[in-house]
Order: C-alpha cells, then structure tokens, then sequence
C-alpha cells in the first residue's frame, strides 16, 4: 500500500484500498485514528449535486464528482486495467460475474453524517465504559463480499490529475489472492514483487529488482560472479516450503526474492518465454508442479531453469525492464450520465452492505447504525416499487449480513427465481433451504434424493457463476454425504471441480472427502485429504482430517 | 559431355548458394573459442570449518588461487601461483594447473602447481659426457587464509641430487619433484611427500618425508632403494610394489609387506580367499575375472581391492594382510564398474573422511557421475541433492569437520558446471561459481542422458544434444562413437557436442556395445565384429532417435575421434544407406597394424597395452586385416573429413595417406586436414581452425542433400 502510494505520489486512491477480511491489509491504526470506519454516504438532498452513473466492462460507478472528474477517473482506470491485463493476462485474476461498484465522492461533500454517527456511538460507549475519543472515518477504502467488490473514494476535485492514477499493487494482489482455482503463492508473490516495481504508463517499467536485502543487491550490481543461493525447483514450486519458510530466514528472503526474479525473467522480452510462463502458470494453479509438465512448456527441465536464473539475476539487479504493448485499440467513450434512482439505491446499498461485515467484526458497537442505514437504502428503493432481481439479492444479502436468515429468504427466492446473477444469492437461498430441512429431521438424518433436489437445484446455479465459491462446493458435498442416492454426474463434475480448487482448504476438502468416501470413491477421498492434511495449519484441523481418514479405511476394510 | 558440364554447374551453383545462405548462421570463432576455452576451478577445496573456499581461476595469463568467505563472500584473497606454459612447437600456451589444493588446517592452505619441466636447451653430448639434466619446478606451497604467511615450502631443488661424478662424468645436478602422498592421519599440519630415487650405479634411494605445511621444514620417514610403483598406505609407508607387465614379462603380479616387515611377499601366492588369489594379470586375463589393488584404509593393514570375480562389475573389498582375511567392506554396485581398468594400479577412485578417519565412498570411472556412499550420512546428502538438480550429476567434493557444509560439483546435461556449498542447516546452496561463466545456460543446447534397447536385447546409452536453433527442420543428426579399445563412456558436458549443435545438427554421443564401466557382460556383448556391432548399434540408435525427435534421416553424420574414428568411417562402409558422410579424427584405420607393429630393427616386442588390444579385437573378429577400412577401399562411398597430425609418421598417418588415396581415386569427396598439436591440447584457436573447415565440408557434403538434379536433357 505504502509502496503503491508512493508511486503515485501519494494521489491514487480507489484502488489503493482496504481488503476487508485480509488481516496483513488492515489499515495502519499505528498513524491515524484507533477506529478507522468505512465511509458512510450523507442522506440526499435538494443542496446535493445530482448522482452520476457510468458502466464499463464488469464495472459500476455511481459518482457525486462532476463529469470531467468521473470520466477521467474512470477512462484512466480502464486504460490501467488494459496494460495490467497485458502484464498479467486477465484468467490470472479474480472473475467476478457481479460488476464491482465504485462510489466517487467529491472531498468537498465529504458530510458531517458520519461524525454525527461516530458522536452518538461515542457518547454510548463514554457512558457504558469510558471512553475513547480518537475516532475516524477511513478516506477511502475497498470492501469485498464473497461474490461482489465495492470501492469507495473521495476525490480532492481542485487536485485531480487522472494521468497520476494507477492501479494499487494491494488490488492486484488481491485479486491474485482470490482467484479460483487458486494460484500457488510463488506466483501470487512473484507477480505482486513484480508490478509493485512497475510503472504503467504507454510503456511498462519494471524496476531494477531488490535481491534478498539491499546489501546483497548492491553488491550484486558491482560483482555479477558473485556467489548467491537460488533455491532448487523441487523447494521453490513445493507449498510446504513456502509455509514453512514464511519467516524473514534467509531461505525464506531468498524465496520471495526468486519468485520475483522468474516473474521478471519470464517477462524479458530477449528470453522469448512469456507465452510458455503463463501457460506453466495456469497448469500449476490446477496441478501439482512437476519437471515433466514445466518441460512441457519450457523445453527444458528443472535444473536448466535454476541455471537460467542464476545467470540473469546480476542482469535483474542492474537493470530496468521496459515492455512495450502492442497498440490497444481506442476505446470507445464511456457514457456517463445521471444515474435512476434504482441505481443509486443498488450502489449506495451495496456499499453499506458491504460496510456491514467490516464493522461488526472489528467495530462492533458501530454495526447497528451500518445494517440500518444499508437496510433503509435497500427498502426505500424497494418500497418505490422497484423490482430488480440484483436489488432482491442485495436485500436478501443484507438480511443474512445483519443476522435475519428468516428476513432474508423471501428476498433470496424473488431473486433466484428471476435468475440474478448473484453467485451467494444461490449458496444462501441453498442454506437456508437445508438449515430448513435439517430442522425438520435433525441434525444426523439422512435425506433422500428428492429431498435434496430444492437444495441442489440453487447450488448448482451458483457454481456455474463466478467465482464457484467454496462454501457452495462444501455445501454441495454435505449434503451429499448425506443422501444415501449416489450423485449424478454432473454433481460429480462439480465435486471434482470443488476438489481440485479447494485442496488447499483443509475445511472445505475436508468435507468433499467426506462425499467422496459415502459414495464409494475412496481413492478420490484419500488423494484429497493428503492434499488437505499438507495445508492444514493447526492440530485440530489435522485430527478431524485424520478421523476422517480412518472412517475412509474402515470404509475400505 | 555438355550435358555432364551442365551437371556440375548446377550442381557447383547450388551448392554456392546453399553455403551462402547457411553462412549467416555459423558460429562466429569467438563463439568456438569460448567454447574451447580451460573450465574454471579445475582445483576446489573447502576448510575444515566450513568456512573457507579455495579454488583455481585464470587472471589472464597467470593461473591464480582465490580464498572465499563463504559467510562473506565480498572477502577474498587472490594470489597469483603459476603462469601459462610454454608449449614446443606451439605458438599458444598451456594453462597451467594445480596438482594439489588441500587445507591443512582451518586457515593454512597447501597447494601445489603441476610439475614443469625444462628439457634442456642442448639435448645431445658427446660419449662419456652425463647428458644435462632437465629444470623441473614442482613448489609445494602454503599459505594462510587472510593471505598471510606465504611460503614455498619445498622445490624440486630441495631434493636434488648431484649424479654422474664418479667414472669420470660431469657431475649433474638432477632436480626431483616431489609427491604428495596426503596428509599425515590425525595431524593434518604435516605433509606426507615422497621423493623418487635416481637410477644408476649409485642409485639415490627414494624417501617419504613429512613437511611441516607452515614453516616448510622437513622430517624424514623412510629411505630405500626400490623400483618405482610402490602403493603407499596412509601413514606413508610403502607397502605394496608391482612386478612384471613389460613386453618382456607380461604377467604382473604385486608384493606386499606387513607393516613392520621389510620383506616383499607375493600377494597372489599368501592370500588365501579366492579373489585376492587373482592379483595377477596378463594381456590374456585382462578382461577377466581379477583383482587390482587400489589402496589402503586408515588401518594400515587393511588393503582396499577391486574385483570382478563371481560377478559382473567390480566391487571394492577389503582386506587384511596380516589375517590374510576378507573384512567386511564390500561396496558394490549392479550395472557399474566401481574402479577401472588398469594393468597396475587403477587411479584412485577411494573416497576417505580424514576427521573421522574413515573409508566414506568410492568413486566409479566414467560417466555419469558415481559417487557409491558407504557412509549413510553423506548417502542420504547425496539423495537430498540429487533431487535439487534432476538430470544433473551431482558430486560431492569435500564437507567441513561438522558436516554441516558440502562442496559439491554439479554438472551434466546442458551446464558445463557449477560449484555450490550446500549449507545444510539453512537449507541453502550457495552457488560458487560457475565453471564456464562466459557460457550461460541458456546460450548452450540442451544435452541430456538418453538409455535405448540396442540389437540382441543390449542396453545403449548415450547423450543426446539437441540444437536450438536447426537451420533445416528436421536437423541432420551426427553420431559420435564412443573412443578407446574398449571404448570409454563420453563424458557429460561436451564441447564437441555444443559446436556441431551450434552448426544445426542433432548429435547422439553413442555409447555402443563393449563400453569400459558397465561391467563384464556389457563389455563381452560384442559378438559379431567390434565394427559390424558399432554399426548395428548406431542404426539402432539412428531408429531411437527418429522416434523420439524430428531428425532428417537422410542426413546422417557417423564420427568419432581415435578407434571411435575408425568406427565411423568403416560404419559408412558398412551401413552405406544410414550415413551421408564420415567425420574422423586421428582414425585408426588399420586396427591390425596398431596391435601389431610392423617389425623392424628398432622396435621390440609388442607392449603390455598392444597384446592387450590385440587379444580383445581378435576375439571379436579373428581375421584382423578383415576390420580394417582401407581393406575394403571398394566399400567407401561417401564423403570423408579426417583430422590427423601431418608431423607424425605413424600408424594413423599411413592409414590416413592411404584412405586418401583411395578417395582420390574414387573420385569421392575428401577433406584431410592436418593439425599441429595445439589441437589435441584443446587449444581454443587450433579447435576453432578445425571446426571451421569441418562446417565447410558439413556445407558442400550434408546440407547439399536437397540440390535437385533435373531430368537429363541435351544443352546445344
């Protein structure tokens, strides 16, 4: 973030955001306020500058910034999202089917609503507890759900200079980190290293690369012969390496360090293996790393490549990097316009829905003020008669944020049965329809095929969307290890599928073996657990997935 | 006749244009010169603490000895140590070389360059003058880690000795180098070094000393009189000694002496367990069941042995001269001999733990690389290591006292090599150096160890390097006979390889049937004729290689270099649809006047070596003369390029004059080039020349194949 900001002398700001639910991207308490709150949008009114709305490809914007600013912020953002995409080809990165929203708002606008908010809290907690004064609300942020993302900005419009924007090496990480299937972290890492030395403009450039700590670059830089430890690929592509070394060990800098440096040398346009890089890539987010499947796309084995490195690093610490796209074809001019009122009502909503999670997990005291004021947003446009299936997922959604499952399900079903695309809008209506069921025969009974079809029938939907969310895999898997009926085959697919994105959370695998193993595929089962068992952090999670593994021998027996 | 005109004016015209065209693409000489260029660090060693490496780097021309903080690498100490040699006849220079590079203690290093001699300046005298004496400089060397407290510890002028004087000669001064035998067990600060003696009536016997590595001063051990040949065990004593295998007494046999006894006894004739019994060897038991001597362990009466006996490789055994009995050791492996072959004393392949004063490994001959671990310890490093570097050989060199740090050599497949310390506890490898640096990886062409069934079910090996960028798709493929009788394995990284790679052709170094290292059947598979199965084997290997590459089939090179040179031009002779031309470097074209030197008043009965080629190439073709290429000069047609020394008149040059008689009158296209001896020293200049004409000739004779010749037509 710092780094990002700095880049961009300090302007960039949307996308330069918060991750809520990413403890290592919670925002720096250490300089700024003890509580730091999502932005909370002024009620309307008449003195208010009307609300703008522009949507580009898988993007929304609602903005209370003029034209020329909204514009500006959002045909830069575009020009960004194309060269990062050039960089690092799109497939690499989160794919949502629900548009991200970003909300502009103009500094100047900046409401007295939230601090009025933060008063009332604090005179509560001043009472109850004593209190603590040193509250404020965070300039801009992002928020993310399971399925949808959401940008808040405020906009210092006299200082607005669209050509300083760029894109947050925090974004990109983020949208690295969440990828489905998963990606291994040397290439989460490698390409994080890489972009935050880079430069996006017509042409990219990548700084000369820092090798394991300053000093060793340094001295790289004057001895290219010098000696230098690269790690071998059998430890540098193997995940239990890189858990065990996620300390500041030197072997652990060392890995960091050379994922980076392979990022960077599969980029180097005089090596001619960009294409083979990102093929390796995609292979190795679906399956283990093995010399036969990096041969495949490199021509040459494990051994070559660590000398290939070696051999270009005194290059990497000495050198920039400069990338030219090819010409991108002009874009067409985004239409921006005032925004309806069901758009400002979806927008505003979905940003306070998505406030919601935020501050009941790290503000509590603050989480009542948020569900109502999303609650109000969401029933205003609702109660004006407007019949969107996203605004009856958005309701349905917030209802399950703020705790009423039982509020929610009458939004979630309008929803679905409009077909929304809405991945959690499925798996939610999915849950509550077998939290029903399961109340109605206990929590240990099994169910019969047709029982399971109202269930099965939303999840498999949802799954077809993007991102298939893991809880909707896990879902699918528990309900059937609980029918005696063995899945049909396109459940199996999905199974399959939640196996091979999942292994690497020992939650989730965990339950898909369980599937597995009552259907008769123990083979799968086992495959799986080991894979779980290998990312499993702490002992409880090893011994349920042991126990697990034992039910699977008796089974086998 | 104009229509023949015609011909050859297309003909001479495309191939012109076809060379042009291939022009661009050569190597340029700088690249075959680096290619040529002496490896770097040929001498490496690591401190007992780990700490410190020492390793030789050419400065130049000054051959140089560098001292590394592992822990920091920026902190080295360089010191110049010898410079590049003079070489007779030369206008280059031969690199010089450590022949030893050892630490004595943690921060004391001992080296010592290789022994160089001066012949002297006026080589003839007068009757009953002492012809002069050789200057031979052989230092031994010490130096501490910080670079401090140099010192040549001992010269060949040390031990030299004053002969002739009596009788009325000139006295002559003769300077002799001294040997360095190894450390002395348990106190590592004293060198063992052994002085020969000097022949004559009053002959100098030979000495063992022990030199103190920081202030040079020596002690001495032992003196006698004794011929040359001795094996000495780890504390210096000589205790072992070869007798016989000269022309004139071919059977060798080897005495021995207990530790406390000056008496030589018979070792085939005291030893009581069957394998000991076979010590001895002749031309006829060479390739037999048998036993060589290889060493001894820190218990001096314990000899360390290899052999064959009951089994198909050579296992290392020992045993003990004062019990006459087997001990337990016994290092073995399935498909690898684990010592060479030698009529004497196999180099040495033993592999000790001096801090622990224990045998740790043996070291297997030829390639790949062989390192078989009797210490588990280092077997299971070995493991850990050998999965980091897939499809490289990995050689541990030396470990520190803790056996927290390892040298290690990795080479093989595409990398001429690395040198790495594996730090253990971190779980790092610190990459040294690299041995070519000027040859980045990706600039070389990808060569890897590739295993084929043969004919009669043997199993073929070989290296395959595959260009990285062919000028025809597919490439031509060259096959490269393995040399020497029995041949050696080719070795990993080859230099040939990458040029002729660099030309756009495929290359298979083949390792046919009857290669030295695979053990004894492997080396009898040879049935039918040494050079109809070398043949058989490379169309075997051709068919393996189309099965698994793109190659033109139609554009297929035979070579070798010495034996395997013969091989490839009589494999054309014999396979005359397989191979478009032959390449040959010093071919022994007439096997049957190799082993059997035309008599004539100088020469004496054939040598140990030539009984030992003969014996083994008659019991695959009887009828020697038959193998022979020139024998057959009505079989060659297809082009020839043979590289030879024009200044020696020797077997090879008549049988090269000969076949280029031969190919004159066939009117088949011939290339003789005549090198100097700066090739067979790998000079990087004199190879450079030669590959330049060879892609020549490649240009005219391989890559022409696709010059249409029209339909026959009369040109008025």
């Amino acid at each position: 973030m710092k780094r990002a900001l700095r880049r961009c002398g300090g302007w960039w700001i949307a996308l330069a955001a918060l991750v809520a639910g990413a403890a290592a991207q919670e925002p720096d308490v250490a300089s700024g306020p003890a509580v730091q709150l999502p932005p909370m949008i002024v009620e309307d009114s008449a003195k208010l500058p009307p609300w703008l709305y522009a949507r580009v490809d898988g993007a929304e914007f609602l903005s209370r910034c003029s034209t020329r600013t909204t514009r500006g912020y959002v045909e830069t953002r575009q020009a960004r999202l194309q060269l990062l995409e050039w960089l690092v080809p799109r497939e690499f990165f989160l794919q949502l089917d629900v548009p991200g929203i970003t909300v502009l708002y103009s500094q100047k606008l900046r409401s007295g609503a939230q601090e009025k908010m933060i008063e009332e809290v604090l005179r509560t907690r001043s009472r109850n507890r004593g209190g603590n004064s040193d509250v404020g609300a965070l300039p801009n942020m992002m928020l993310d759900d399971r399925d949808a993302t959401g940008v808040f900005a405020y906009i210092d419009e006299e200082e607005f200079e669209s050509k300083g924007l760029t894109v947050a090496t925090d974004y990109v990480h983020f949208l690295l980190e969440r990828r489905t299937p998963r990606l291994p972290e040397w290439l989460r890492e490698g390409i994080t290293t890489i972009y935050s030395q880079s430069t996006l403009e017509k042409r990219i450039v990548i700084d000369p690369l820092l090798w394991v700590s300053p000093m060793e670059t340094s001295a790289l830089r004057a001895e290219s012969g010098r000696p230098r430890a690269l790690l071998a690929a059998s430890d540098f592509f193997s995940a239990a390496t890189w858990r065990e070394e996620a300390g500041r060990s030197l072997r652990g800098r060392t890995l960091r360090a050379q994922s980076a440096l392979f990022v960077r040398w599969a980029l180097e346009p005089r090596h001619g293996m960009r294409e083979a890089f990102w093929r390796f890539a995609a292979r190795a987010a679906e399956e283990p790393v093995s010399e036969a499947m990096f041969e495949a796309c490199f021509g040459f084995g494990f051994s070559d490549w660590r000398d290939r490195l070696s051999d270009y690093l005194p290059v990497a610490v000495s050198e920039r990097l400069t990338l030219t796209p090819p010409d991108f074809p002009r874009a067409a001019r985004v239409a921006i316009r005032p925004a309806t009122a069901s758009e400002i009502a979806r927008l505003r909503g979905e940003w306070e829905r998505l406030s919601i999670a935020l501050v009941r997990r790290r503000y509590p005291e603050f989480g009542d003020h948020y569900v109502g004021q999303a609650r109000r947003t969401l029933q205003r446009a609702h109660d004006s008669g407007d019949r969107d299936a996203r605004l009856f997922a958005l309701l349905g959604l917030c209802e399950v944020d703020a705790g009423n499952d039982a509020g929610a399900r009458e939004f979630l079903e309008r929803a679905v049965a409009e077909r929304v695309v809405r991945p959690r809008a499925y798996y939610e209506l999915a849950r509550l329809r077998l939290a029903e069921l399961t109340r109605e025969g206990g929590a240990a009974r099994e169910f019969e095929a047709e029982e399971i079809a109202p269930v099965l029938e939303p999840l498999r939907r949802g799954l077809a969307q993007a991102p298939p969310m893991a809880d909707a895999f896990a879902l699918l898997a528990d309900v059937w290890a609980r029918c005696g009926t063995a899945p049909p085959e396109r459940d199996w697919a999905l199974l399959a599928a939640g196996a091979r994105h999942q292994a690497h959370d020992p939650r989730v695998a965990g339950r898909i073996a369980a599937a597995f193993g009552r259907h008769g595929k123990t083979a799968e089962a086992v495959a799986l657990l080991g894979k779980a068992f290998e990312h499993a952090t702490d002992d409880a999670t090893r011994r349920k997935l042991a126990e697990l593994y034992a039910t699977l021998g008796e089974a086998r027996k | 006749m104009l229509f023949l005109l015609t011909l050859r004016a297309l003909r001479s015209f495309g191939l012109i244009a076809f060379a042009a065209a291939l022009a661009g693409a050569a190597p340029s000489t700088e690249r075959m010169e680096a290619l040529f260029r002496p490896f770097l660090a040929e001498r490496i060693t690591l401190s007992p603490d780990g700490r410190y490496v020492a390793y030789t780097q050419q400065t130049g021309s000054d051959l140089a000895v560098v001292i590394m903080d592992v822990d920091r690498p920026t902190s080295k100490t360089t010191l110049i140590v010898d410079e590049d040699r003079v070489i007779e006849h030369s206008k280059e220079r031969q690199r010089a070389a450590l022949r030893f590079l050892r630490w004595a203690t943690p921060t004391r290093l001992v080296f010592a360059p290789t022994v160089y001699v001066i012949p002297p300046a006026v080589k003839t005298v007068a009757p009953g003058f002492t012809p002069p004496a050789p200057v031979v400089i052989a230092p031994i060397m010490a130096v501490d880690a910080d670079g401090g407290n140099p010192r040549t510890l001992v010269d060949a002028t040390t031990f030299q000795e004053i002969v002739g004087a009596g009788g009325g000669a000139t006295p002559v001064a003769r300077m002799r180098a001294a040997t360095i035998l190894g450390f002395l067990p348990g106190n590592r600060e004293r060198l063992l070094v052994q002085v020969p003696g000097v022949g004559g009536r009053e002959a100098t016997p030979a000495k063992v000393f022990q030199l103190d590595v920081h202030n040079g001063k020596l002690a001495e051990m032992s003196s006698e009189v004794t011929p040359r040949g001795q094996i000495y065990d780890l504390q210096g004593r000589a205790r072992l000694l070869r007798e016989g295998g000269y022309a004139r007494r071919p059977q060798q046999t080897f005495l021995y002496r207990t530790v406390y006894s000056g008496r030589w006894r018979k070792l085939h004739e005291v030893t009581s367990s069957s394998e000991a019994a076979r010590f001895t060897v002749s031309p006829e038991t060479y390739f037999g069941e048998r036993a060589m001597p290889l060493g001894f362990d820190f218990d001096p009466n314990v000899l360390i042995y290899a052999s064959n006996v009951g089994r198909d490789t050579f296992g290392v055994y020992g045993l003990n001269l004062a019990t006459m009995q087997r001990t337990d050791l016994a290092i073995e492996h399935s498909s690898r001999d684990l010592s060479s072959l030698a009529p004497d004393i196999p180099a040495a392949s033993l592999v000790f733990d001096e801090k622990r004063q224990k045998l740790a490994g043996v070291r297997a001959e030829g390639a790949p690389l062989l390192t078989v671990w009797v210490d588990s310890k280092i077997a299971e490093v070995q493991r850990s290591l050998e999965v980091k570097f897939p499809r490289r050989s990995v050689e541990i060199l030396e470990w520190d006292d803790a056996r927290a740090r390892f040298l290690v050599r990795v080479t093989g497949g595409t990398d001429p090599g690395r040198i790495y310390v594996w730090q253990k506890d971190e779980g790092l490898l610190l990459e040294i150096f690299r041995r070519a640096p000027w040859l980045p990886n990706a600039a070389l062409h990808d060569s890897r160890l590739v295993e084929f069934a043969g004919p009669d079910g043997a199993q073929l090996s070989g290296y395959l390097t595959l260009p990285r960028a062919p000028r025809l798709k597919p490439p031509p493929l060259v096959i490269v006979f393995a040399s020497g009788l029995p041949a050696t394995p080719h070795a990993e990284f080859d230099r040939e390889a990458q040029v002729l790679a660099d030309l756009g052709l495929a290359v298979l170094r083949l390792n046919q049937r009857g290669v030295l290292g695979r053990g004894a059947r492997q080396r009898e598979a040879l049935r039918e004729g040494i050079d109809r199965a070398a043949a058989q084997d490379a169309r075997a290997a051709i068919a393996w290689v189309a099965s698994q590459h793109p190659i033109d089939r139609k554009r297929v090179v035979a070579m070798g270099e010495g034996f395997g040179g013969y091989l490839a031009v009589r494999a054309t002779q014999l396979e005359p649809e397989l191979f478009r031309c032959a390449v040959a470097t010093e071919p022994l074209l007439e096997p049957a006047r190799w082993v059997q030197p035309r008599p004539d008043f100088t020469a004496g009965p054939p040598s140990f070596q030539q009984e030992v080629n003969r014996i083994y190439l008659e019991r695959t073709a009887p009828r020697l003369h038959e193998i022979g290429v020139t024998s057959h000069a009505d079989a060659l047609s297809h082009p020839v390029f043979v590289v030879y020394r024009s200044h020696r008149a020797d077997t090879i040059a008549e049988g090269v004059a000969q076949l280029r008689s031969q190919l004159k009158r066939r009117d088949i296209e011939h290339q003789m080039l005549a090198v100097g001896d700066d090739y067979f020293h790998g000079l990087p200049g004199a190879r450079a020349k030669a590959y330049r004409a060879l892609e020549e000739f490649l240009n005219l004779n391989l890559y022409n194949y696709n010059v249409k010749i029209g339909p026959t037509r009369v040109v008025r």
